[in-house]
């Protein structure tokens, strides 16, 4: 995709269609529904690394829902709404970061929960799992604007010009923003596997 | 070659790819499906209100309809025109379903007719320097226009066709005042810093400085919204409901008051 081209409905996992969205706008329950199917969990999973409190994240999730449902119609059934999406709860997060609540709530209590790679099925090996908990811990170090791109771009498929959208940055800042942060989870999870393996020796 | 170019690292883009991913609670993803389903009412209570935008729901022809319409009417002396007075937002202003850059706004004068819409980040300021300043909340549309009133003098108007914004007037604002129409209400003000948001169940006026005379539709009173207090005016019969402004409120009025001695 061209710098400044709209996203388009032509992704090959997307099956969101024109008509598909026109009823999302129109409120239909069933096509709500399946909105609602297609975009929840990964909205939640989004907040969920962004601020890393599984209760706070369920009140914004829900919030950014509310207004996801107020504003659906005024989707534009010829482009992709997943950006907008992500948009509205990028916002609501950094709403919810400048609140007075999450400002208390920082000197109230560290945040020492992980709330990533917690549900590691029993067949995976012992590798994969102390490895996924390493890289989660490190994406939890990163400052809330490289995690949020890491996130976007990595887990989310987002390309740089829809996380530039998301986010209100440049494309340019989205690309640099994402390779400071690859740099730095590198750095972190060298730093955590030496850690470990001096723990490890006799 | 800047450490922070376009650096690519497709083995650990993978392994974050491959993060198990947070899961909702059941309980907790079957309540917010039924609300977004408009099953069951939102509940954020929560949550800081200052951050929960209340969005106005129109339709054309609202008066007879559940949803809601607000139309501001202004009398200004001289030859009077909205424009945009400034924004603190980034991003782009659909303005007439094309897209503008906010910094390619600031400044213009709007045409009777322009329908502007925010996007779901940031602000726009419009008004008339000295008299009236509106600042129009994330995901709110309107339609400004003008027209002749009474004794051929020009007559602002705005219709709000969703989301939420406040206004204060300035020394330059004429005694005649303005109105504001919503389903639930009519709302004459006289010179003041407020809020009116509005969905189809209830109109909500706040006020900071001045006051604001509230008919209820629905009970036919009366009821003069002094300042730091709001009013609730439900649809039907039930009777308005007075409480004093909160904190989070006081703020934001108070900054929306500085709007109109601003640039």
């Amino acid at each position: 995709m061209t710098e400044g081209e709209s996203p388009r409905l032509s992704r090959q996992d997307d099956n969101l269609t024109p008509d598909d969205i026109q009823r999302v706008r129109e409120r239909q329950p069933d096509a709500l529904n399946a909105f609602f199917e297609r975009y929840f969990n990964r909205a939640y999973g989004y907040v969920c690394r962004l601020v890393r409190d599984p209760d706070e994240a369920q009140d914004i999730t829900q919030v950014a829902f509310m207004k996801i449902h107020r504003a659906v119609h005024t989707l534009d059934p010829n482009r992709d709404p997943t950006s907008w999406i992500f948009a509205v709860v990028s916002n609501t997060v950094r709403d919810y970061w400048r609140s007075k609540r999450y400002k208390q709530s920082r000197l109230d209590r560290p945040i020492e929960k992980t709330v990533i790679a917690d549900n590691l099925t029993a067949e995976d090996d012992q590798n994969a799992r102390d490895a996924a908990r390493i890289l989660s811990r490190a994406l939890e170090e990163l400052s809330e604007k490289l995690r949020a791109v890491v996130v976007l771009r990595d887990y989310e498929d987002l390309s740089y010009a829809e996380i530039a959208q998301v986010l209100g940055i440049a494309e340019a800042a989205a690309r640099k923003r994402h390779s400071r942060a690859l740099t730095e989870l590198r750095e972190a999870v060298e730093r955590a596997n030496r850690i470990e393996d001096k723990s490890q020796e006799p | 070659m800047n450490q922070h170019e376009d650096r690519p690292d497709p083995k650990l883009q993978d392994a974050i790819r491959n993060l198990p991913a947070p899961t909702p609670d059941p309980a907790y993803r079957e309540r917010t499906r039924k609300m977004f389903l408009g099953q069951t009412p939102f509940e954020t209570e929560r949550f800081d209100r200052a951050i929960t935008a209340r969005a106005w729901a129109w339709s054309a022809g609202a008066l007879a309809a559940a949803a809601a319409i607000a139309v501001f009417f202004f009398s200004l002396p001289g030859a009077a025109t909205w424009q945009v007075l400034d924004t603190a937002s980034v991003g782009t202003v659909t303005v007439n379903d094309v897209e503008v850059p906010v910094s390619e706004l600031v400044g213009a004068e709007l045409l009777s007719g322009t329908r502007i819409r925010v996007g779901s980040e940031g602000e726009l300021k419009l008004g008339v320097p000295g008299a009236v300043s509106f600042v129009l909340g994330p995901d709110t549309e309107v339609t400004v226009g003008s027209s002749k009133g009474l004794l051929g003098s020009p007559v602002l108007t705005a219709a709000i066709h969703q989301g939420t914004t406040w206004g204060t007037t300035g020394p330059d604002f004429p005694a005649a005042g303005f109105e504001i129409e919503t389903a639930q209400a009519d709302i004459r003000i006289t010179g003041t810093t407020f809020a009116v948001l509005s969905d189809s169940d209830t109109t909500c006026v706040c006020v900071l400085t001045g006051t604001v005379e509230v008919t209820a539709k629905g009970t036919g009173e009366s009821i003069l919204v002094p300042p730091e207090q709001q009013l609730f005016v439900p649809t039907g019969d039930q009777p308005a409901r007075l409480v004093g402004i909160t904190s989070d409120q006081r703020e934001r009025l108070m900054e929306i008051r500085q709007l109109v001695h601003s640039p």
